[in-house]
Formats: C-alpha cells, structure tokens, sequence
C-alpha cells in the first residue's frame, strides 16, 4: 500500500496530464450535451460580448461595403414583395402558408468558413426568440441552423458542417435531393440522391424543399456547378456553387416556423401508426 | 515570486486574450491559421510544479475552445504540449540547466526555433486532425497544419523577440 502511494506521487504529474486529456476527449465526444447548457460554446454572455465589441470595430472600417451589400438585398427583397403582393391578390390562398414563418434579423458577430467544421455566433437570443433548432438563412441563401442560445446570443451550425443536411429540391425537374458539404471548399456544397433517369444540368438551381419543419420551402442552397454520372452509381454526382457568401456574411435571418410543433406532432404520431 | 506572477498575467493577457478578439481573424493563403495563445504555454518558466502549467495550458485551451465552438480540441492539444515541452527542451539542448529562461536570447534563435516549431507542429496537428474527424482529405488538413505552424512560429518568435528584450533590461 505504501509503495503504490509512493508510486502515485512520484508520478502525480503524469496523472494530471492522463486525467486531462481524458477529460478532454471525453469533452469532445459529448460536445452535444455540452451544447445544450449553452455556457461552453460561443453563445455565453462573455464570449459574445468580447465577439461583439470586436466585431463592431471591425464593421466600422467595412460600412461602406456593407451598405452595399444591404441595398442589394433590399433591391431583391421589394422584387420579392411585389410578387407577394401579385401572390396575395391571385391566390390568396397561400397567405396561411407565408405567415407560418417569422423572422428574426441577427448580426454576426464571430465566424469560421475555412475549417473543417464552421459556425457562426449571431447577436440575437432566447430573449429576442431565438430557441435552438431555428433555421438561419440570408438574402443569398441558406446559412445553417441554430446549435444553442444564450439570452442575447445564438451559436450556429454552419451549412459548412458536415453534420448539417439540407432537404433540397431541383428547381428545374422538382426532384427531391439532399445538400452536404464535404469539407473541401468553402463555396461548393455537394448534392446527392439525384436519381441518374433525372436529367441535371449545369445551371440548374436547388432551393429547399419545405419537407421538413426546419427550413422553409424555396430559399435558395445553390446553383449547379458540375455534375457527373458513373455507369455503377444509382445517382449523380453533383456539386453546387452556394448562393449565400459566408466569407462577407454580415447579417442573418433566423426562422421561426409557427407550426413546427403541430408538423412534428403529426409527423411522429403518422411514423408511429406505421 | 510576485513579480513573476504579475509577469504571467500580463503574458496571459496578451497571448490569450489577445488570440480571443483579434487573432482569430487572422487567416492567410485561406489555410493558415494563428494559434498564437500556444506562446503563454511554450514560455511559461520551468516551475518547479509541473501540474501547474498542466493546468493553466488546460484553462487557456479551454476558453479558445468555448469562443470557437470546439469544445475539448483546443485543451487537448494545449495539455499535451505543456506535458512534453520541457522534456523536448531538455533533449533538444542536450543538457538540463534549470535557471535559463526560455528565450531567443538564452537559447539562440536556432536554438528557440528548434523548441518552437516541433511542438507548435504536433499542437496543430492535434486539432486539424481531431477536428477534421478522420484522415480523408489528408492533403488538405496537411496543408493547414504546415501554413498554420510556420505561421504561428513567425508570430511567437517575432513576440518573444519583443518582450524577451523587456526582460533582459529587467
């Protein structure tokens, strides 16, 4: 007993430095655990404030771009209203399905696009409505979708994540696909499940689909940049240019679905009828 | 020993405060990436308690971790490289002079690179390659960790030069 005391002091630092790093890995393999405390990732009130105040020095030097970049977006947002407005005289119908959604404006404060798994940490919270699961999209595109939030800040699962699939549909022939990035460049996402009698062609854009409760239907994911077809693969094999821009991203757009707990609902209580 | 500790806070201050804000900003050729909070770890002095710097490397990896949303990547490979850094040192100088301070000036630049750079290479190849999840793609991943050390090194030796000079007047 006391040689194996001995032992252990003498070796006290090695034990230190064994227990560390299995903490450490324990860490990284239940990272989603940790995330739903909302303390140990970049939406703590802490982290998002030092983000913050960088990220407003940072924009003061970039406005002149920025209101660029915003008069655009609201060059094609009041296209988009007029058509709404065409939409909302000719089939008035829709109107229920538009006001499912509501939109909450969030400014980026911190991001990643060239690692290997990205986020964003965005400058609106639970106490502006932000809950964890939210899609986030822009002006552009599709962004991500919400990880975890504080009361006054969000971290983001960026579509640049692997773990992150996006229902997709084919503008052009309404096939159903699947969009996932696969870590290579930061402007590409892949396409997959587009079965090979389908013809696909460069040019062709994928929006959502909506047959989730996540995203709604026809924000843009992309346009395709290459397609190619194997003689032993069921599908294609196809790569999109992303329509939103994550390397001057400044602001996003949360959704919030109103019905998204009545689609559950009935989506599990029909999955358990099966 | 009190001046020590006020030193260590003002080093803590500016390397990983510092990274936390500004640094991380700071990516070159799209792939290189400075990981420049790895100084306060590198020139921590030889404590006489080595679990210690164990800890205060597992703390700063921490924070990093929780404003880059990796949680667990940035303390393992800090924890790692705090537990092998005097050993390396030992070895790559040959002998054991416990009172010289880790330094360009005490060691030379060679003699500095020669610590520096193998340690900010496995620091960096731990997190690329836990982060990346597996080895596809290893060209790319390989590529990060190259630019990203060469970069980080620049950084640190270019600091150390900076604030070893303060310390020699001292």
């Amino acid at each position: 007993m006391r040689k194996l005391l001995d032992f252990l002091y003498k070796h006290r630092t090695t034990g230190l430095f064994l227990l560390l790093q299995v903490i450490c890995i324990w860490m990284i393999f239940s990272s989603d655990r940790f995330y739903n405390a909302a303390f140990f990732n970049s939406s703590n009130a802490v982290s998002g404030s030092v983000s913050l105040m960088s990220q407003n020095t940072v924009t003061y030097f970039e406005l002149g771009e920025e209101n660029q970049r915003l008069a655009q977006e609201n060059a094609y947002l009041r296209q988009l209203l007029s058509k709404a407005a065409y939409d909302y005289f000719t089939h008035s119908e829709i109107d229920t399905v538009r006001s499912q959604f509501e939109i909450i404006t969030g400014k980026v404060i911190n991001k990643t696009y060239r690692r290997s798994r990205n986020y964003l940490t965005l400058a609106v919270g639970k106490r502006d409505g932000v809950q964890a699961g939210m899609a986030v999209v822009s002006g552009q595109g599709v962004v991500g979708r919400v990880r975890a939030s504080s009361d006054n800040f969000s971290t983001i699962t960026s579509i640049l994540n692997p773990n992150i699939m996006i229902s997709g549909q084919v503008k052009s022939s309404g096939t159903l696909c699947t969009a996932q990035w696969d870590r290579r460049d930061y402007r590409y996402v892949t396409i997959n499940f587009i079965p090979r009698h389908i013809p696909l062609v460069k040019g062709d854009t994928v929006f959502t689909s909506g047959f989730n409760a996540v995203f709604p239907p026809d924000v843009m994911i992309g346009v395709i940049d290459s397609v190619s077809l194997t003689d032993e693969n069921p599908f294609y094999w196809a790569r999109a240019e992303l329509g939103v821009d994550m390397a001057t991203l400044d602001y996003a757009y949360i959704v919030k679905q109103e019905l998204a707990p009545e689609i559950d609902s009935l989506q599990s209580a029909a999955i358990e009828e099966l | 020993m009190r001046p020590d500790i006020l030193r260590q806070i003002f080093y803590f201050a500016i390397y990983v405060l510092l990274q936390l804000p500004v640094l991380y900003r700071l990516v070159l050729f799209d792939s290189a990436f400075g990981f420049f909070y790895v100084g306060f770890i590198l020139f921590l002095p030889r404590l006489q308690n080595r679990m210690t710097s164990l800890l205060l490397a597992f703390l700063s990896g921490l924070l990093v971790d929780i404003f880059s949303n990796t949680l667990g990547i940035h303390a393992l490979a800090s924890t790692l490289i705090a537990y092998v850094r005097i050993p390396w040192l030992v070895f790559t100088r040959g002998v054991d002079d416990d009172d010289a301070p880790i330094s360009v000036f005490a060691l030379g630049l060679s003699g500095l690179l020669l610590y520096v750079i193998p340690l900010i290479f496995l620091h960096h190849s731990v997190i690329f390659l836990v982060e990346h999840g597996s080895f596809s793609l290893f060209g790319t991943t390989l590529k990060r960790i190259v630019l990203s050390t060469l970069f980080t090194s620049t950084l640190l030796v270019t600091t150390n030069y900076l604030l070893a000079t303060k310390r020699r007047r001292l």
